[in-house]
């Protein structure tokens, strides 16, 4: 017991690692714990618990980086635009409170509902795989069409469809591996890009204000339940990330306010986290590295599927004290930093972290996510149309059609 | 400088930085994957895997079914459809190294990959093993010899027995009755052929057994 408690603590400490690190994924640490599972010495239990803590660990703590140096991680992306708005209100820390309740209590949900949720994913999942590229096409369509002016729906669908072949070629053709290009695409749009107008702006960060009353629950409680269902679904349908699950979540919820979108998003990535490893018991699937990683060292019955929910929960909760505690200390010293400074630092780390991790070839990749990334701010439409980045490869997978329009376009 | 203007200079940015790889992915060499690597979730993606071909069969109507082993010991089936094989320009035999790209499918439980056009595919020939190198730890491999035909007899049930020479050694290549009916090349003393076959032992001596019509390659006709 007490050795899986130590790697339990050991995953929490991974977990912040490499939530706070921009562009250090899970993933990255995942070959590790698979080459440890071949030596006799580790056992696959301790080493699973160690997985699962630092998976949910890195969904908590990686909105710190988000929202401070608004260097997205992939889940996060979305999270960024508002929480940088928060902070630039001086409400950083609200927004790590934000993500932090969505996580928490995303996680509790969803882990209330696995047993009543199992009996109707395992029946709906061969459904909704089939009708995927509709549901998607679907949430596009509306997406564009309440952008209401003209010129709004031109803009949207524009961003949409360069961010969408921007996707195309990083992500399914041989200029470099899907998982890598990923990196480069997420941080040009939703990072850099966000980034840039703070560098050239003469304003720095206003002092930040440090609320400590308890959150309202009500307000919360639609964008909340939202996130957790949009998480689920996402957790189980393959291809359809925590940033599709949060335009599910933000059309069910109808949010509008940046507030309830931070415990919307926050709600999908932790929900997701979870229940990816539900999906190793429920239909046998892995739907995350670390869901991957678990499979590989152990075979998930019943029993191991409510330990791993234990290690969970336990890692969870440790894990939204820890944001909170280093989300108020960024708070408190983040304005009394040169903010430009900051940002030009983060901006030269994705940079570096993009040459490192892609190659050469992410550097374009980079410059060009950027630069589409630029464009909803100044066309004033919302960035999450640049999620075409992920959302068009889906639909023409899911629609069968993926390869004709690479074979059309001679990739 | 005004929003307008940082608006033309963001998109022209994106447009050239679109087309810029665009022209570097079309040129682009994709990456072989280890075929030991393969698993569902490359069903419906484009890959290029390299291997031997280790089985090579004929369909009536012009397909050809392969067989590629690589060095990570993984083994999958391609399947080069008559519309593709027709526009190869050599043949494909068995040994042969060939890289090949096409779309990851699920038939009968078994992963295969497609290959949808023949520039997909690139063949590399291997050449042929001397027979007197060849040595009982050789015995259930598949090999490939080239040599002339020194005696040719036929034996019961309609087999054929080919003495192969090279280089003053000798090795009966048994094609079984079977083989035989299936559009067998004419062969006499005195060609020159090629042969991929498996190493067996028959009364305490080696012979290459060959299971495929298309495993017998004329090089030189008498």
């Amino acid at each position: 017991m007490l050795d899986v408690l130590a790697y339990t603590i050991l995953g929490i400490g991974l977990g912040v690692f490499t939530g706070l690190v921009p562009g250090i994924h899970v993933n990255n640490l995942m070959p590790l714990f698979a080459a440890l599972a071949l030596s006799s010495s580790f056992s696959s239990v301790c080493l699973a618990a160690a997985i699962v803590s630092m998976s949910l660990v890195n969904t908590f703590i990686s909105y710190i980086p988000s929202t401070f140096l608004g260097a997205p991680e992939e889940g996060t992306e979305l999270s960024v635009l508002p929480a940088h708005r928060l902070l630039l209100e001086g409400h950083g820390y609200d927004a790590v409170r934000l993500t932090a309740f969505g996580c928490l209590t995303s996680l509790m949900l969803s882990a209330v509902l696995i047993w009543p949720l199992l009996l109707l994913i395992i029946p709906a999942y061969s459904i909704i795989q089939t009708q995927m590229h509709w549901l998607l096409i679907g949430i596009l369509v509306t997406m564009i069409v309440l952008e209401r002016s003209k010129i709004g729906i031109l803009w949207a669908a524009m961003i949409f469809f360069l961010s969408g072949f921007l996707g195309l070629l990083a992500l399914d053709t041989s200029l470099c591996t899907g998982d890598v290009a990923l990196m480069p695409l997420l941080s040009g749009l939703f990072g850099i890009s966000v980034l840039l107008p703070s560098v050239f702006s003469k304003s720095g960060l206003p002092k930040q204000k440090i609320k400590d009353e308890p959150l309202e629950l009500r307000p919360n409680v639609r964008p909340l339940c939202a996130g957790t269902a949009a998480g689920i679904l996402t957790g189980v349908i393959p291809g359809v990330g925590p940033s599709q699950g949060t335009v599910l979540a933000q059309l069910a919820a109808r949010s509008k306010g940046a507030r309830e979108f931070l415990v919307s998003v926050s709600g999908v990535n932790t929900s997701k986290a979870l229940i990816s490893f539900v999906a190793l018991f429920a239909i046998g699937r892995a739907r995350s590295g670390a869901a991957v990683a678990v499979g590989q060292i152990m075979e998930v019955g019943l029993r191991e599927l409510i330990f791993l929910i234990g290690v969970a929960l336990f890692a969870g909760g440790i894990a939204a004290m820890i944001q909170l505690h280093l989300g108020k200390l960024a708070a408190k010293h983040m304005g009394k930093m040169p903010y430009r400074a900051i940002c030009s630092a983060v901006i030269v780390t994705i940079i570096g972290m993009t040459v490192w991790y892609a190659g050469l070839v992410g550097l374009p990749i980079l410059g060009t996510a950027t630069a589409i990334g630029l464009l909803p701010a100044i066309a004033r439409v919302k960035r999450t149309f640049c999620m075409g980045v992920i959302m068009l490869p889906c639909i023409l997978y899911f629609a069968g059609l993926k390869n004709v329009v690479l074979s059309a376009f001679r990739l | 400088m005004s929003e307008r203007t940082i608006a033309k200079l963001s998109l022209l940015c994106s447009l050239t930085g679109l087309a810029a790889l665009y022209f570097s992915a079309v040129n682009a060499h994709p990456a072989i994957t280890a075929i030991a690597k393969l698993n569902d979730d490359f069903t419906g993606t484009k890959i290029t895997i390299s291997g031997r071909v280790i089985d090579l069969r004929n369909h009536v109507d012009g397909h050809l079914f392969l067989t590629l082993k690589d060095d990570s010991g993984g083994a999958i089936s391609v399947p080069v459809f008559a519309s593709v094989r027709s526009q190869l320009n050599e043949p494909v035999e068995l040994l042969d190294v060939i890289q090949v790209t096409g779309l990851v499918k699920e038939y009968q439980n078994e992963l295969e990959i497609i290959p949808d056009k023949a520039s997909d595919i690139h063949i590399v020939h291997t050449s042929a093993t001397r027979i007197s190198s060849l040595g009982e730890n050789q015995i259930g491999e598949l090999v490939k010899v080239e040599g002339v035909i020194s005696d040719r007899a036929i034996v019961g049930g309609g087999s054929l027995i080919l003495t192969l020479s090279d280089g003053g050694c000798q090795l009966p290549v048994y094609i079984p009755a079977s083989v035989v009916k299936t559009g067998l090349p004419e062969v006499h003393v005195g060609y020159t052929i090629r042969v991929d076959g498996w190493l067996q032992l028959y009364n305490d001596n080696m012979e290459l057994q060959i299971k495929d019509a298309s495993n017998i390659f004329i090089i030189e006709a008498a």
